[in-house]
């Protein structure tokens, strides 16, 4: 109503005054696009901001309206549901095959195939996430892969000079930490940290299409006794177990020698232990059959029924594309998903696992989510008791896991 | 015999001192991480070695919207809600306890059904119908999502009625007796006598809704209207948190909770009943 | 023909007071029909769909029902929370009580007492579950009292961690909330002790009643609208328990889902899953225990408890 009132004006305003109104039309009107994200930690906001200002700078006609949710996955359904969905929005890789089997997401294939924007310099690991079919929900942002981090003060301790390249170093280390009652290693007991070591024993989560389970196979089940019996010795410990809210923290105060988590974990230790921060040194997990590691990606997504999908594909292909998302990792929250932007200064490790093959990322299934709450519901319950049998105890975990997973 | 009564009264009042000690423990130690430095933070020390007052001037400095506009929004709308209950709880509490009317029990079974149904499931269906009304924008009208999703408690109305229940039917019949209808009886001798319950209702919906951060998350759009709940989500996030702004926004958003409660609970304690007719 | 004038004004002084209770209640009760009546009403036609975010998606009948009674972890979900609601709620009361009678007594220094005994319940529960969550913790200040009192906790079935083992997790919870809620529960008796008689103690303590008997048979029952309050909104509330578990157990409320709870279950469903029809099912399902429950204190509390002007 007051929409159309405002034509009418501008429409008589027009006719009234013809040269000045055909100035008016020459000046470009500015659309305001909505971006919803989730909070991640003030700086990753504060880079954002800066990163979305290029992007203004560089398309004067187009304003974005940043919206930070407090609950990403309520506040997205509650809009979906009522067809105001925000124009672009971060999308979890974790959660993309559950959001397009509810056909909210806009299929990105046409606008790709409209416009010069090429999908060739992105690692295809972190485009499977967003894939259902030929359609293509989603352009990953960024990547962010799980690395080794190690603590020099608490190696010294140990006598301990270089980060382990194996998983059998790791083991030969463990015994010394031990001895120097050092916890070798903080990590959750979550199949999206130990994961990893499944890759790297030669199995898996799930194989190349993403959907068909490997937590079945030879590698992982080695894998997952080598797990298991690392919290049984101790080598291994929860956050939980250390007092601590997450690994980081935990590698934080000192409680553990290494820990394995992406970039994210620089400028928390930056900012919250500095002196750690400075004594940490990183290098890629240690190997067994091969290199291994998870890498996490969020992608940015349009509504079917945003209201301004051109351009918000101008802005998510500019942000996805050279030179947005070299503004937005310069600020060393993440890594790029494209082999053509430079990994930012201080991240090198993080940025050659990121391009290895053996980097794997999130499967690609609608029902991921309950995987991931059946194994770590398990796996948490099985090492609570410290009598617990390690072959016993991953046999119990990956048969939860499997269990939850979709026929 | 002497000395077992006043070991006793020691042991008594030692206790309840105790006691008070611990109730206090949150609120030191949001205190007193919020004037930690930061590499001070995860340490269990509950003095600082080196306070600082970093936490307070980000507060007061740097958040978006301004910390003036966030406490005014939660000021503003925390007002608003309680009025509202105190109007709609108090009417419809004496109603249901004290008047005949058909269908009174029906709708009384109702109000009790609503406490029954989560938030969570009402939320999607909520925004939808705010959607429809057009309240979900940048404009002040979006306050008014707020203050329909927020004006009836269940819980308030099940409060005042049972205490309308626990007020002896005497003082009712006296004023019948001088001719007085409903309106006059409720206004006249239950209202006053009430007091104690109001300041109850008053004290609780206040606190609950300035620490409220589900509704307003999801039908607040603009950060002009943003509350002090929103202020503190700025410095947490998935891998960091920026502990010490936080508890200093909890430390300054709890005063007012106690301000009220301090004042609230005057008019709870100390209210003869009755006193009006008694004379 | 006195009679009847006095017959008609009677029948006018009823219909007057039905008029005025149905107008006290008339915009409440608009509000709860379409805030939460009406949903209620839409989540059981929806949950004979598989309904996603953007609607109907197939009709399932009673599908979703079955599908949420052969889930183990539902299950476990009812569990947790019937378990939780039956320890919490006669804690919170009973401490609610105590520090209501106790403030509301002679005692020096009731006025600072009642605001101390208070600060439990003044701060957002996420706050204090944060807190919580650090207190409790393997080397938190918990264990450390323990330790200070003689025990071994590194060497406890549990090594010490409350929350984050199954086997305590929910306790760890129960006993947070029964602190946290104490306060809240104080001041609702103490609105009520205000509204009883002084002028009954009096009498009783004249008729040289001990102080314990007036207690128990003139206080008690005096209180039973306040106690059928407490209870009944307590427990209404505890079978919604849903921001500490996910705070402490994250939304898979582990481990073993020990801090999986009905709300929780329907915040999984409706938003990592989009199954709306599905999540009101389990809603529908979470209704009716609530309201079996409460209608079966109203019976143990009986009628003065509950019954209104006749």
């Amino acid at each position: 109503m007051k929409h159309r009132l405002h034509v009418g004006a501008v429409l008589a305003a027009s006719i009234l005054i013809l040269p000045f109104a055909q100035a008016a039309q020459a000046a470009d009107p500015v659309t305001t696009i909505s971006l919803a994200t989730w909070g991640s930690s003030p700086s990753e906001t504060a880079a954002l901001k800066d990163a979305v200002a290029t992007f203004e700078a560089r398309y004067p006609t187009i304003k974005v309206d940043l919206i930070v949710d407090t609950d990403h996955g309520a506040q997205m359904a509650a809009k979906f549901a009522s067809h105001t969905p925000p124009d672009v929005f971060y999308l979890g890789a974790d959660v993309a095959q559950d959001w397009a089997s509810q056909g909210v997401l806009l299929d990105l294939m046409p606008s790709i195939a409209s416009t010069s924007f090429s999908l060739d310099a992105f690692n295809k690991s972190y485009l499977k996430p967003f894939q259902v079919g030929s359609a293509l929900y989603a352009l990953p942002k960024d990547a962010n892969p799980l690395v080794l981090e190690g603590n020099m003060t608490l190696m010294a301790k140990a006598g301990i000079k270089k980060l382990p390249k194996t998983t059998a170093e790791f083991d030969a280390q463990a015994k010394k930490f031990l001895k120097k009652k050092i916890t070798p290693m903080c990590v959750d007991a979550d199949i999206n940290r130990l994961g990893a070591y499944f890759v790297a024993f030669g199995g898996g989560i799930a194989d190349a299409s993403g959907k068909n389970s490997l937590l079945k196979s030879a590698g992982t089940k080695a894998a997952m006794n080598w797990v298991m019996n690392n919290y049984k010795t101790g080598a291994f410990r929860t956050p939980a177990q250390l007092s601590a809210g997450w690994a980081g923290e935990a590698f934080g105060k000192s409680k553990c020698a290494y820990t394995m988590e992406g970039a994210w974990l620089d400028p928390f230790l930056k900012d919250s232990f500095p002196d750690v921060s400075k004594v940490m040194i990183k290098a890629p997990l240690p190997k067994a059959k091969q290199a291994g590691s998870l890498a996490f990606t969020a992608g940015y997504a349009i509504g079917k029924e945003s209201a301004h999908p051109a351009q918000a594909w101008t802005f998510i292909s500019y942000m996805t594309g050279v030179r947005g998302m070299t503004v937005w990792t310069s600020y060393g929250v993440a890594l790029p998903s494209r082999s053509d932007v430079v990994t930012p200064l201080g991240y090198g490790v993080n940025g050659a696992v990121a391009k290895l093959a053996t980097t794997v990322t999130t499967p690609a299934f609608v029902g991921w989510g309950k995987v991931i709450d059946a194994f770590n519901n398990e796996a948490k319950k099985q090492i609570q008791d410290k009598k617990f049998v390690p072959a016993k105890a991953a046999a119990a975990v990956l048969a939860a896991a499997s269990a939850a997973w979709p026929a | 015999m002497i000395n077992m009564a006043k070991f006793r009264r020691y042991f008594f009042y030692g206790t309840l001192i105790a006691y008070s000690a611990f109730t206090i423990v949150p609120f030191l130690w949001s205190l007193s991480t919020s004037i930690k430095p930061q590499d001070e933070v995860y340490q269990s020390n509950l003095i600082p070695h080196n306070p600082t007052a970093r936490a307070y001037a980000t507060v007061f400095g740097k958040i978006q919207p301004n910390f003036p506009s966030l406490f005014a929004n939660s000021l503003f709308i925390a007002c608003v809600v309680v009025i509202l209950h105190l109007i709609f709880a108090s009417l419809a509490g004496y109603a249901f306890a004290r008047l005949r009317f058909p269908g009174r029990d029906v709708l009384f079974y109702l109000v009790l059904g609503s406490m029954m149904i989560p938030d969570q499931l009402r939320l999607v269906p909520i925004y939808q119908l705010m959607v429809k009304m057009g309240l979900i924008s940048d404009r002040p009208s979006n306050y008014l999502a707020i203050f329909l999703v927020k004006a009836i408690s269940a819980a308030d109305i099940f409060l005042m009625r049972q205490y309308f229940l626990t007020i002896p039917r005497e003082l009712e019949d006296a004023a019948k007796i001088d001719g007085a209808g409903p309106v006059q009886t409720f206004v006249r001798i239950m209202l006053p006598n009430a007091m104690p319950v109001m300041a109850t209702v008053a004290i609780l919906t206040f606190q609950g809704t300035w620490n409220d951060l589900f509704w307003p998350s999801i039908i607040l759009q603009s950060p002009n209207h943003w509350t002090l709940p929103f202020g503190i989500l700025q410095f947490k996030g998935q891998f960091s948190t920026d502990w010490p702004p936080i508890m200093a926004l909890v430390v300054l958003s709890t005063l007012p909770i106690l301000a009220t409660y301090i004042f609230g609970q005057r008019y709870i304690i100390n209210m003869q009943l009755g006193s009006s007719v008694k004379g | 023909m006195a009679t009847s004038t006095i017959e008609r004004s009677k029948r006018k002084t009823k219909i007057q007071e039905a008029l005025v209770g149905w107008g006290f209640v008339s915009i409440p009760m608009g509000l709860f029909f379409v805030l939460s009546i009406g949903i209620f009403f839409y989540a059981i036609y929806i949950s004979t769909y598989n309904w996603g975010i953007m609607g109907p998606r197939g009709f399932l009948g009673i599908e979703n029902y079955t599908k949420a009674i052969h889930d183990p972890i539902f299950l476990k979900a009812i569990r947790n929370s019937i378990l939780y609601a039956a320890l919490v709620v006669p804690l919170q009361t009973m401490a609610g009580l105590i520090l209501a009678l106790l403030v509301n007594s002679k005692i020096k220094g009731s006025r600072f007492f009642r605001s101390s005994f208070y600060f439990p319940s003044v701060a957002s529960s996420a706050a204090i579950t944060t807190l919580f969550i650090f207190l409790m913790a393997p080397e938190g200040l918990f264990n450390k009292i323990l330790t200070f009192f003689g025990v071994d906790v590194p060497n406890l079935f549990n090594q010490g961690a409350w929350l984050s083992d199954s086997r305590t997790a929910l306790f760890s919870v129960i006993g947070l909330n029964a602190w946290t809620t104490s306060g809240t529960m104080m001041l609702f008796y103490l609105a009520n002790l205000q509204s009883i008689d002084g002028s009954y103690t009096e009498a009783a303590i004249m008729d040289g009643a001990s102080r314990r008997q007036v207690f128990w048979y003139i206080t008690m029952p005096l209180l039973k609208p306040a106690h059928f309050f407490v209870v009944t909104s307590g427990m209404i509330g505890a079978l919604q328990l849903y921001d500490q578990a996910i705070l402490a157990g994250g939304a898979d409320g582990s481990p073993d889902y020990s801090l999986m709870t009905m709300v929780l279950y329907i915040y999984n469903a409706c938003f990592r899953q989009f199954a709306f029809g599905y999540a009101s099912a389990i809603g529908v399902i979470l209704f009716i225990i609530i309201f079996s429950l409460t209608m079966f204190q109203k019976l143990i509390f009986g009628n003065d408890a509950w019954k209104a002007n006749d």
